[in-house]
């Protein structure tokens, strides 16, 4: 049989020639697939609602030569909440990105799949949206295996790590200090450590209690930037977004 | 099937064109190498001028061949009511409609979150400009109903309300003709979302 159907979240949509859009599905029965959506910009196309980033649609796929194609989908949750706040619009963006990202195609991965159905669930109405994408990209790693080591220092063994100076994206741990070299690696205080340490293993429900440092929130983002595109080995675009757009004033 | 230099090199200009796949493209090329040599000497030449004369209209962003465009030097056109579209040509789908008797703002695309295009890219810094003379009453929104164009809706919102200028949406309905039963979620959604008063 040429059809299958799976139950999915487009984590990516690229607009194709005419009205036809690429879309990337992670779902929970094969993983990553590229499916094509034909027609579906135009008025009329009554599968335009459940292509959209981030819907989580059931589809009906067809197997193709080259790319599978939509013959009919549903959509099952549409997040309205995701789409009317441009801010919960870019974390959702970044909560797909390195799904697309660190996955291959066709090898399925139902904890990543239900990490990424429930962190874009929280999104829609959690306040404390910055550190549930954390805890989503600690948890994604993790679970992908790339869970970084906080326990001790990577390259010396040192458990008492104190003090914590660094993260290395290439060793994917902390260093201590006097391992510290300081050429490629992310400033990381033992404050900063411990609240990753916690976001690895949290029910994100629980995110909204926890009290969080600005500077801990910036050594956050860009430990977890650096190891993240230290493992996709590209730019971060939804984080370039959410960055570009935090000016609210004219571009210049 | 390869061809010698300078015939590949055309189909190969020909195939980037948008809806051209390389067979089409070799079509292309083909008639225009047996056709009289005049055929691709017109061709050429509209291309060349029509490229020469075609800018950016410094007011609107609007594709045009004179300084500024025919809308925004047309003395009718209600000046104080701006309508922002991201493609030229959703200027010409709404001049279709004659309704609309406003001025345009073309941005030249969308934000997206997903492939990280910021505001830099796009025509927003003369649109703000274009505020700043107090003149302008209402700016309507007409990005697409999609990410992007939802996306870049919101951050225009957010830009030009403290300017303290009307910012209105197009309503995101039912397509005249559809059936409720066969509308989706999300243009439902919008369109219960959008509704108004019967008057
Ligand atoms: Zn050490
Ligand atoms: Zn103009």
């Amino acid at each position: 049989m040429k059809l299958y159907g799976v139950q999915a979240v487009v984590i990516n949509s690229r607009q194709m020639r005419d009205a036809d859009r690429v879309l990337t599905l992670y779902s929970r029965e094969k993983g990553k697939i590229q499916a094509v959506a034909h027609g579906v910009s135009k008025p009329t196309s009554r599968k335009r609602g459940a292509v959209q980033p981030f819907c989580h649609s059931e589809f009906l796929l067809r197997r193709g030569r080259e790319l599978d194609t939509v013959s009919q989908c549903e959509g099952r949750d549409i997040f309205p909440g995701l789409w009317s706040d441009l801010d919960r619009m870019g974390c959702a963006a970044q909560v797909c990105e390195p799904v697309d990202g660190l996955t291959v195609d066709r090898e399925p991965n139902k904890a990543v799949f239900d990490l990424l159905l429930g962190t874009l669930r929280k999104l829609e109405t959690v306040t404390e949206f910055e550190l549930t994408v954390r805890g989503f990209e600690l948890q994604l790693v993790a679970l992908l295996g790339y869970r970084p080591q906080l326990d001790y220092c990577v390259n010396c063994g040192n458990g008492s790590l104190n003090p914590v100076a660094a993260f290395s994206a290439a060793s994917g741990g902390l260093l201590c200090k006097s391992c510290a070299v300081g050429t490629d690696e992310v400033l990381c205080s033992g404050e900063t450590a411990a609240i990753m340490r916690l976001l690895l293993d949290w029910d994100p429900v629980k995110m909204d209690r926890l009290r969080v440092s600005i500077r801990s929130r910036n050594e956050m983002r860009k430990v977890l930037r650096e190891y993240l595109q230290w493992l996709t080995e590209k730019r971060s675009r939804s984080l370039h977004f959410l960055e570009s757009i935090s000016d609210y004033r004219t571009p210049d | 099937m390869r061809y010698a230099g300078a015939v590949s090199r055309l189909i190969g200009e020909l195939a980037r064109l948008p809806g051209i796949g390389s067979k089409t493209a070799q079509r292309l090329a083909f008639f225009l190498l047996s056709a009289p040599p005049e055929v691709a000497e017109n061709l050429a030449f509209a291309i060349r001028e029509a490229r020469l004369q075609v800018r950016r209209c410094p007011v609107c962003g609007n594709l045009t061949d004179r300084e500024p465009c025919a809308v925004c030097a047309d003395e009718a056109r209600e000046k104080a009511v701006i309508c922002v579209v991201q493609d030229p040509r959703d200027v010409a789908a709404i001049e279709k409609y004659r309704g609309f008797k406003g001025v345009y703002h073309v941005l030249h695309g969308a934000l997206s979150p997903l492939a990280g295009l910021g505001p830099e890219e796009l025509n927003i810094k003369s649109l703000i400009a274009r505020l700043e003379n107090g003149l302008v009453k209402e700016v309507i929104l007409a990005t697409n109903p999609d990410v992007e164009g939802d996306a870049t809706a919101l951050y225009l919102a957010r830009l030009i309300k403290p300017i303290g200028v009307t910012v209105t949406r197009l309503a995101h309905g039912l397509p005249v003709g559809a059936h409720l039963e066969y509308a989706d979620e999300i243009t439902l959604g919008k369109a219960i979302e959008g509704r108004r008063e019967i008057d």
